[in-house]
């Protein structure tokens, strides 16, 4: 998949029908992850490396832990005299499980199309000019203000030298004046990069050299595949 | 565990209608932001500005403050992005911001963004707004209202997160609550702190206009909503 847009869709599609899919139902999960894993090894990315990564978004499952002992149902087994319900367990796993092979898929998509077509990806998709232009100018200008923060803090480490750790207030307020100085460093600097675009000659818009390519057959083909097996797959009726 | 993703939902928690229902919500809010935006005359010199603090954002969430009780918590800026900016500009520099975060590092999900969205970008920063227009008009200390503002609107996208996870049966009410809202009212402190001194550096090297009524009433009628929603749900 070569096109950005479709790349973006079939992520999306993906999200789609593995939301959809029925709590416990182990067989079909691991068919979703299996083309996942599939689409991996075709686009020649390590799926170990990206399920390894994606591990990353379990920590926000400790907010669905309270349902293995909330859901009613039998009890399944028993942790220090509570009861772990059956069903609530089933849907603990299957929520940790889904949220693991989601994050997954969405950094397959983003590992494909890198950031510059990542930007034509969501134009393709409709996203309005005005966040797009934002998030353009955003994507250039993050490295150069991270490398600005990343001083400010050599900086402020190198003044702040003690024999004794200063209290937890002292630093948040610490923190919260370097960050005040990286707002108006960034306010200036955005009127700066304002006038260097307005002397080049900006009106608002954004403009492109070419027209980007359209998706070819195979690729169309390739989705509305990929759509019939996650259909197959889920059979939400 | 980090404390700080517990705001940013995955996808696999809500049901893909329940997460449409999220950008049903977003939307109006998102196209009315777009509008103001559009409206506004200097247009073209407020898009450099945008994305420029959308990049501040994205960097300024690296920074890490001790939280009272020895974890760490990095800041979330959506308080001192909306102070800063205005509801109608942050709400879109903070909806890309999230969007990024969920695309470029797995922070919250794709099809869940339309309800973090809310979370901290509706509520969050439109929240702040109106607490920050109330001490202006109390006529409190510039600190102090910005602290308040802050430590508040983190507080309610707390409670909203809480409030979707309950009704998305992902999570029920009263235990997410007692977790979450404790937790995430030390890490405001901190927050709240960092944004009050982040908005006094503000305030001496630029003009910063106060805010109106019109910036402060959909804040007001988001937070009204919250808390009835909160005591349906208690009830």
């Amino acid at each position: 998949m070569k096109h950005p847009g479709l790349t973006l869709a079939l992520t999306f599609t993906y999200l789609i029908w593995l939301g959809c899919l029925p709590v416990g139902q182990w067989e079909r999960l691991a068919g979703f992850a299996l083309l996942l894993w599939i689409g991996m090894l075709a686009a020649a990315r390590n799926p170990l490396r990206l399920a390894a990564r994606a591990l990353g978004v379990t920590p926000f499952s400790v907010a669905a832990l309270p349902l293995i002992f909330t859901v009613p149902g039998p009890a399944w087994t028993y942790l220090a005299g509570h009861p772990l319900s059956q069903p609530g367990c089933e849907r603990f796993l299957t929520i940790l499980l889904r949220a693991w092979l989601g994050a997954q898929a969405a950094w397959l998509a983003v590992s494909l199309l890198g950031r510059p077509r990542l930007l034509l990806a969501l134009s393709q998709l409709g996203l309005p000019p005005l966040l797009l232009s934002i998030v353009t100018l955003m994507m250039r200008y993050l490295d150069v203000l991270h490398a600005e923060l990343i001083r400010m803090n050599r900086a402020r480490l190198a003044r702040s030298a003690g024999d004794r750790p200063p209290s937890w207030w002292w630093r948040a307020v610490k923190i919260g004046q370097t960050a005040g100085c990286l707002l108006v460093r960034s306010l200036d600097r955005g009127d700066r990069v304002y006038l260097a675009m307005k002397s080049r000659g900006y009106d608002g818009r954004e403009r492109r050299l070419s027209a980007p390519a359209r998706p070819s057959a195979r690729e169309w083909l390739l989705l509305m595949l990929a759509q019939l097996a996650m259909a197959m797959l889920c059979r939400p009726w | 565990m980090s404390l700080a993703l517990a705001l940013h939902i995955p996808d696999g928690f809500l049901a893909p209608n329940f997460c449409a229902a999220g950008w049903l919500l977003a939307a109006p809010a998102l196209a009315w932001a777009a509008h103001a935006g559009a409206q506004s005359p200097d247009l073209e010199r407020r898009v450099p500005t945008m994305g420029m603090l959308a990049a501040f954002t994205f960097v300024a969430q690296s920074l890490q403050f001790p939280v009272p009780g020895g974890t760490s918590a990095h800041l979330q800026g959506s308080a001192l992005v909306a102070l800063a900016l205005g509801p109608a500009a942050s709400l879109l520099v903070l909806t890309v911001v999230i969007a990024m975060q969920a695309l470029l590092f797995g922070d919250g999900g794709l099809l869940a963004m339309g309800w973090n969205v809310v979370n901290m970008a509706l509520v969050g920063a439109m929240g702040a707004c109106s607490l920050g227009w109330l001490g202006q008009k109390l006529r409190l200390p510039a600190f102090a209202w910005a602290f308040v503002a802050a430590w508040i609107s983190i507080e309610l996208s707390t409670l909203a997160t809480c409030l979707e996870l309950a009704a998305a049966g992902a999570s029920p009410l009263k235990i997410s609550l007692a977790g979450m809202l404790p937790a995430q009212g030390l890490v405001g402190l901190g927050e709240g702190l960092a944004t009050a001194a982040a908005l006094g550096i503000l305030r001496q090297r630029r003009q910063c206009s106060p805010l109106s009524w019109r910036e402060a009433a959909p804040g007001w009628l988001v937070i009204g909503l919250l808390l009835v929603l909160l005591a349906g749900g208690l009830v």
